[in-house]
Parts: structure tokens; sequence; C-alpha cells
């Protein structure tokens, strides 16, 4: 029998577990090192600033922590007002959007419609750009000098601003977001299944409202609450065409810039970040549980996909409609940024090009450089803590997943203030610098690398790690030379998606640019707010540009280096 | 195999596991498991030993903590004079051949097998030497520029084992390396498997759960159930004289027959099985006492059919298998299965045929009846 008695080792051999663990560890001191920093530099620059928020809100002049100022702003009825404007806004175009959104990948996934490849690639357009392009288009079309209000049907003044402008533009702008969960979702249901429903002889309305339907309800909830989550926090549209109807985040910026109050603009983000906050961890944490869908790493029999004529058709239409709108906002963008004055003078220009490269440039380089600096630091360092997550076994790793998942799930206002707050004074003054749009950026985006890095990590049998470390490698080298390589596709769409997000992010930063360093974004606002229309769009199309040469870029890149590795040494 | 392998280095060194246990602590409360029960063994430099068992009985996690993977709770490891039970799994100069091969994905053929060496700092020109020489070794010449994606399950076996004997490890661990090959294939690379071991004389452990791999393969096979050993011994021993229960019962077939114990003298005992009298050896494991109760192994081979044979009895049941047929049989209240290689002379018997049954009483052994091996743990 074995030689300590049952009773007393089952505490014993936890605690001697962790403890062996810890001793391990110690053997790698750089890998511990490594945990380290990660800890404090997500506490640093996640936990802390959002803590700074809260801080603000219950603490009054004299240092106490006194509820009064809550309870006095929470409880006005212009604040409830704005509150309630929000959630309208958000839940709406979380419905239309989740609605276009399936609609858009059932047709993607389950039938034989023509133009598939291309309603696809429309349909990613919004969310490479960045979300307020589409109300600047909305302008150029429906406004005061609109050319379908005013050109074609000839309003003097036409009222773009308002609560259904908005809808329509979030919804236009945020479904892609429900489309790429859908598809992902509808293409994991195991096609048998569906099979077996034709095969008992359903039809197909049957086997649509009685077996896909049902599978894709958790990734339907999602979906909204992910629209819901981005609507509300979003910054640029509702700015740019909100008028009179107020929002939470277009309030917390005003209260701040406009009245130097930033008690006032943290009740206003605090209110913003418990509605998204709640919603991004019931889809995170409940509904994905939820989820039918079970990876199974095999690849799935091809589908057999609709072809019957009456199902198709109609979907093509619909989806043509809602690709013809989106065509018709960025085709309007670019046609916006070629013209002399819009609606007034339709000749054809360089002249707001001319305008944005002379007067203008620094706004770009400055997102460009920043963007690129932060972009290669997110990435990595999203690899690196996806693979602590998944293959290393350390105290308080739950904790440090979720510290990495805050700065993410949270408003980007509400990290523009808490960086405002927490970095303001020694030793951590960073407010006005490069540095601190850096950390922002890397912060907010650490979470999509992580999540791609985690997803393909758990498609990689451990063992071949463990080859790794058997040979003689240590911890660093088996990640550098194994893990990383094949985590290629994860640390591509890493890279991609925290540069685009980098570039195209404005809820943030708007608190945290400086004179000497502003941002392309943050640019384009004021010359819409400036009602420069032509400049504005020139600078639109500039930065979309910009995206997509760089998003070639990092393919090439990234294919280069893992097939210059494949190479043999002869 | 050609001899290319001139000079691949190894130096023999001896394994030692002492008082080894592993316990996974529950997760929900309930009782911790143990899934490596105080184990006990010593492998002698250069001797292949087979670690064979159920799945689940802890085979793995052995070989797991002999590489370094998992911690034990308590004992420890010793491999030549060096105590390599805290020391990293990256430093203990032990090859593991994986069960899914865990080839890098992403590396050529050649990669992969020069990767343990570009590890270790060998000098590029040693790289390459070496790396070819094993290439040779294993035929895998023509494969050197593939991905292991572009091989067969074969070719993928040989580069994990390649890689694994480039760096010339102290020790060689195999977790059922053979598992994802085709009946055919298994028993060649088995036989490739050993060659190459015996050739290098690389200390080795074999998991498996095969009985056939491990009796063919092995200096020394270990029977686990349950996280403990319930027997370690050459192959014939194993199969000739069990020490339990479960170790004859899952080493082939076995008929388990209670007999009683007539009289004992000298060396053997007069041993009453279905009313007749057999004569077998005593084995020292067990102790008897005359008029007491013994259980006897008898397998399947033991029986034969002849004219003058003890046993009568009927045949209940009948499987053709080509080189030989199975048979059930009744005798008196029990059913025994036999096998009968000579199928040709006799001819094959009929379900309801009365036989006449010879026992070869020399082949049969004894073992401790199920109180004694309880009482001691065994079970
Ligand atoms: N990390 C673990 N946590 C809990 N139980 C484990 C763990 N690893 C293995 N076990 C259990 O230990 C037992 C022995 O496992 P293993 O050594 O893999 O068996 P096998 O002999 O089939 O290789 C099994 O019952 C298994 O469920
Ligand atoms: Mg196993």
């Amino acid at each position: 029998m074995a030689n300590i008695p049952p009773s007393t080792n089952k505490i014993e051999s936890k605690v001697n577990g962790q403890f062996k663990r810890m001793k391990m560890l110690i053997k790698e001191p750089y890998l511990l090192a490594l945990i380290i920093i990660i800890f404090l530099s997500l506490f640093v620059f996640s936990v802390y600033p959002i803590y700074q928020v809260f801080k603000i809100t219950v603490i009054n002049d004299e240092g106490i922590i006194d509820f009064s100022l809550i309870v006095e702003t929470f409880s006005s009825s212009f604040f409830l007002k704005t509150l309630w404007n929000s959630i309208q806004l958000g839940i709406m175009s979380a419905i239309f959007g989740t609605i276009i959104g399936f609609i858009f990948a059932y047709a993607v996934t389950r039938t034989e419609m023509k133009g598939k490849k291309f309603f696809n690639l429309v349909a990613l357009l919004p969310i490479i750009s960045p979300p307020f392009v589409i109300a600047l288009s909305v302008i150029l079309l429906f406004g005061r000098n609109g050319i379908i209000s005013n050109g074609l049907f000839g309003f003097e003044d036409s009222n773009v601003y308002g609560l259904r402008s908005l809808v329509f533009i979030q919804t236009l702008g945020f479904f892609p977001i429900a489309y790429l969960n859908l598809k992902g979702v509808l293409e994991a249901i195991d096609s048998s299944v569906e099979d077996a429903a034709l095969n008992l002889g359903a039809s197909r309305w049957k086997v649509f409202s009685t077996i896909t339907l049902p599978l894709a309800v958790p990734g339907i909830l999602s979906s909204l609450l992910l629209v819901f989550i981005k609507a509300i926090e979003d910054f640029g549209n509702p700015m740019v065409i909100a008028g009179e109807y107020q929002t939470l985040a277009v309030q917390a910026y005003l209260q701040i810039t406009g009245m130097y109050d930033l008690r006032a603009g943290s009740f206003y983000a605090v209110a913003l970040l418990l509605p998204s906050l709640t919603a991004y961890f019931i889809q995170k944490y409940w509904i994905s549980k939820k989820s039918y869908v079970t990876v199974t790493g095999k690849p799935t029999q091809t589908r057999e996909k609709i072809n019957e004529k009456h199902i198709v058709m109609p979907l093509f239409i619909f989806c043509g409609l809602i690709t013809g709108a989106v065509m018709l906002i960025y085709g309007t963008v670019l046609w916006g940024a070629f013209v002399k004055v819009w609606g007034v003078d339709n000749t054809l220009t360089f002249d707001n090009f001319k305008y944005t490269f002379t007067l203008g440039f620094d706004s770009v380089k400055n997102s460009l450089l920043l963007s690129a600096l932060s972009t290669p630091i997110t990435a990595l360092l999203g690899m690196i803590i996806a693979f602590l997550i998944i293959r290393k076994q350390f105290i308080g790793k739950k904790i440090m997943e979720a510290s990495s998942m805050l700065a993410f799930a949270v408003p980007g206002t509400v990290i523009g203030i808490g960086y405002i707050l927490a970095f303001n004074q020694k030793p951590l003054l960073l407010t006005g610098t490069a540095m601190i749009l850096i950390i922002a950026f890397t912060f907010r985006n650490i979470t999509v690398g992580i999540e791609a890095g985690t997803n393909s990590l758990r498609q990689v049998d451990p063992s071949i790690e463990e080859a790794s470390t058997n040979l003689g490698a240590s911890s660093f080298t088996t990640f550098r030379k194994i893990s990383l390589p094949l985590m290629k596709s994860a640390l591509f769409s890493g890279l991609v998606y925290s540069f685009v997000r980098s570039m195209t992010s404005i809820s943030a930063v708007i608190f945290l640019i400086s004179v000497n360093w502003n941002l392309l974004t943050v640019t384009i606002l004021s010359q819409v707010e400036d009602a420069s229309l032509g400049a504005a769009a020139a600078y639109c199309i500039i930065l979309i540009v910009i995206i997509l040469i760089v998003i070639g870029l990092l393919e090439f890149f990234v294919n280069y280096l893992a097939s210059s590795k494949r190479r043999n040494f002869r | 195999m050609t001899n290319t392998n001139s000079n691949i280095n190894t130096h023999s060194v001896d394994v030692k596991l002492t008082n080894l246990l592993k316990v996974f602590p529950s997760h929900n409360g309930g009782d911790n498991f143990y899934a490596v029960d105080d184990i006990e063994l010593d492998i002698k430099a250069g001797e292949l030993v087979t670690l064979l068992g159920p799945s689940g009985c802890g085979k793995t996690t052995t070989l797991r903590m002999l590489a370094g993977f998992e911690l034990p709770t308590s004992g420890s490891i010793h491999i030549g004079d060096e105590n390599v039970t805290n020391v990293p799994p990256n430093k203990r100069n032990v090859a593991m051949v994986f069960q899914s091969y865990a080839l890098f994905p992403h590396l050529s053929v050649f990669e992969n097998i020069a990767y343990g060496l570009r590890i270790n700092k060998v000098p590029k020109g040693d790289v390459i030497d070496r790396t070819y020489k094993v290439i040779s070794l294993m035929h895998l010449e023509e494969f050197k520029d593939r991905l292991p994606s572009q091989l067969s399950g074969g070719q993928q076996q040989r580069v994990a084992l390649a890689r694994a004997i480039v760096t010339e490890p102290k020790v060689l661990l195999f977790d059922e390396p053979l598992s994802n090959l085709d009946a055919k294939l298994r028993e060649y690379m088995r036989d490739e498997l050993r060659k190459i071991q015996q050739r290098l004389g690389i200390t080795s452990l074999y998991v498996t759960h095969d009985q056939t791999e491990a009796m063919a393969i092995s200096d020394k096979v270990v029977i686990m159930n349950h996280g403990k050993i319930q027997q370690a011994d050459s192959p014939i021993n194993i199969y000739t004289k069990p020490n339990n229960h479960f170790v004859a019962g899952f080493m082939g077939k076995a008929n388990f027959l209670h007999g009683v114990v007539k009289e004992l003298k000298n060396n053997m005992a007069m041993i009453n099985i279905f009313g007749k009298s057999v004569l077998i050896r005593i084995n020292d494991k067990v102790k008897l006492t005359e008029n007491g109760p013994v259980e006897c192994v008898t397998r399947p081979e033991f029986w034969e059919f002849s004219d003058t044979g003890k046993f009568i009895g009927q045949v209940t049941r009948t499987i053709y298998l080509g080189n030989h047929v199975e048979y059930e049989i009744a005798i008196g209240d029990d059913t025994i299965s036999m096998m009968d290689f000579e199928h040709f002379k006799h001819g094959i018997k009929q379900e309801g045929d009365q036989v006449t049954l010879h026992l070869k009483e020399e082949c049969v052994s004894l073992l401790p009846t199920r109180k004694e091996y309880i009482k001691e743990g065994l079970a």
C-alpha cells in the first residue's frame, strides 16, 4: 500500500501538487519572470484604470466615499433619458443587425446562391473601416446637400439627424459581426443532422425551423449581444449624426472635453460599462457554454446545398439589396473624396487629397506609426498569453485570463477616461505621450490575439510540444520553434485585427490624443464637424487604402516567414 | 537492415523506480485517485522492459513520470547513478516515442530528426552527419524533405523513432507506439524496433496493452493493474508461472479450475480436479494444506483429445479458425475452453459430441486462492 495513509493525503497531495508546480516554475526563472511581468502590466494597464473610473464616481472632493453624487446623477431625468436612448439604440440595432446577419450567413452556408464570394467580401468592408464612415456617407446622401434628399427629391432642409438614421447606420455597420459569428455557427452544425431530418421526410422549411434554427439559437443570442455591445459603446456615429438624440458615450465625452468635468463623464462611462460588461460576460460564459457546436477537429463532410429557385432567389435579392446599400455607402464616400464642394459644385478634383497631404498628413503618419508599433507587440503578447493559459500551470491563471479580457470587454470610453485618470501624474505620467496611445491600443486589442491563439493551440496535440521538451528544449525554445509557427494563422489574424482596430478606433483614443499626437480618426471626425465633408471623405479613403495595403503585406510577410522556416538545411 | 549505424554511440545505464506513487486529487471532493500505486522497478542497462496492462492501469502515467512530464507524488526515479526525480523534462536526456508520434507538422522529416541536436547546440556539421546517419539507419532517405503530413503511418513511426534515437538518449520510452498501425505493419515495425533497440543497446521502457507485442519484444514484462505491479518477470515465466489470477487471465486464455489438495509429496501435489487425480508441481508462492482448496490454471492448449484421457466431456461450441479449432467443452458443472491444432487428425467435433480429454499435467500452474491474494493486496 502507499506510504501515505489515505486519510491525510487528500489535502496534502493537492497542496503538494501546487507547491511542486511552483518549484518547477522556479527552475525556469525566465518563465516565472514573464508571468509576473504580464500580471503586473495587466494590472496597471487594464484593471487599475477601470478601478479609477469607479473610484472617482464614489469619492467626493474631500476624498470621502459618498454615494449621494451617484444617486443624484442617476436620478436626473436627463441622465435617465440618455441611458434609455443608448439601450433603445442598442436593442434595435442588435435585432436588425442579427436578422440581416443571419439571413446572410444562411444564404452563404446553405444555398447554391450565386455571387457568394462577392457578398462575403462586401460584408467585410464595414469591419475594416472606421464605423463613422457610414455616418459620413449618410450625410452625403441624405443631408442638407445630400444627392438623394436634395439632388433627387429637392428637399431643402432634410433632417438626417436622430434615432432612425442612427439605427440604420449601426445596423449596416455592425451586421457583419453577426454575419461572421453566425456563419461560423452554421458551418459548424454537423450536416448529417440536417440530412437525417431530410431523410426522415422533413421539408426544407421543416428542416430549417425544427433543426437549423434551434441549433443556431445560442449563436443568434450571442450575435444579439455582440451587436448590442458594439452599438451602445459606439462613439463615432452618434457623435456625427445623433443630433438631439443623446447617448452615453457621446455625453461622457462632452462632459469631459466640453465641461471639463471628469466626474460627470465618469458617471456616464460607468453607466455605459454596466450593460455592456454584463452582456459581454453573458455572451462569453453563459451562451458559449450552451452552444451545441462541438469542435471535433474532424473535417465535416461537404454539405448538399439548397438549390431550389424559390428559396435561393429571395435570398439572393435580399443579400443583393444589403450589399448594394453597403456599396452605395462606400461609393458615395469615394465619390465625395473627389468632388469639389459636395452638392454644390460637383466637378471632379484632387483638391481634397491635396489638402490632406499638405495640411493634415501628420495625423495619418501618427496613426500609421503608432498602430504599426503596437500591432506586433499586441499579437505576440496575445500568443504568449494564449500559450501560458492553455499549456502552463500556475497560480492565478484564471485571473490572468479574466484581466486580459477586461480592457476589451469594457467600452473604449471607459478605458479612455480611466487612462487620463490613472496616468496623469508621476510615476506614471503618460498623458500627452505617444506611449499612452500605444499602450491603449495594445491592451484594448490583446484579447483578439489571445482568443485566436487559444483556439488554434487547442487544436495542436500537446504531445507535439512535449516531444520538443523531451528532446531538450526549454519552454521558450518550444514556444518559439514549435508553438508559434503552428499558430501561424492565429498570429496573422491577431496582427490584422489589432492593426485594423488600432487604425479605426476612436472612442478610447479621443481622450488620449494631444497636440503632438493627433490621430487620423479624430481628424476625420473634426473635419465632419467643421462640415469639410470632402476632406473627411478623402481621409476615409486614405485610411481604408492603408488598411487594405497593410493586410496584404501582413499576409505576404506571415506566409514568407512560415515557408522560409520550413526550407531544408542541407 | 544494413549496418550503416557503425557509430551511433550509446552508453547503457540502468533505471530504478523506487516507491513511486502518483495520486491525482479528486475534483469533486471524492477519494483521491491512485493512478500509480507504490511501484518498484529495476531496468537493467540495455534491457527492454514492457509495461503491460488494461487501459487506465497507470502505464502512461508511469512513463510520463520517467520522462518528467508528471511529478511523482512520492518516491524516486534514478537513471544511472543520478536521482532525476525533480529534474525538469528537458534536462533528462530520455527520449520518448509518442503514441500519436507528435511529429512537428511544420518541419520537414530532416528537420524533425535534427531538432533535438540543434536544440542541444550540437555543431552544425555534426548535426548533418548524425541526422543522415539515423536517416539511413531508418531507411528514410527518399522522404527526408517531406512534411509529416505527406508520409504514411509507418513512415511517420520511423521518423518518430529516428527523432528519438538521434540524440543518443540514456533511456528510450515508448507509449503504445504501434497502436496506430495496421496489423501487418505493426508486426514488422515491432521487430524492427526491437532490432534497433538491441543494436544500440539503449535501456528502454515500452508501454502496450497488447500481450503478443509485449511477449515478442521484451526482456522483461511488467503486468500492471489498478496502478500496481502484479508481476515483473520474463515472458516465459509470466505465461507459464503467473503470480495470480489477474496475470493468468490477462495473458492469453485461461481455464481456472478449483481443486482440492489430496496429498503433498516432495515438490509435487496430488490434486483432485473434476473427481480425477492429477499430479502438479508445487510453486513456492502458494501455500498448500492437505484437503485445502487450490486454484489451477489450465491453458486451452494444455488439453488434448486422447482416447486414454481421464476426463470425459461434451462439446458445447465449436469455432473453426483455420490453423486450429476452438472448443468449449462441458466437464461436470464446469466449462473449459480448449484448442486443437491437429484437427486434420482428429476431425472436427460437433456440438453435442462426447469426447475424452487428456490434461498435460506438467504444464498446469497453481495460484494462491483469492482470499490469500486479496489479503496481500494484490488484487
Ligand atoms: N491528469 C490527470 N488527472 C486525473 N486523472 C488522471 C490524469 N491522468 C491520468 N489519470 C487517470 O489515471 C489513470 C491511469 O491513466 P494512464 O496512466 O493514462 O493509463 P494507461 O495505463 O491506460 O496508460 C486513468 O484512470 C486516468 O483516468
Ligand atoms: Mg496510455
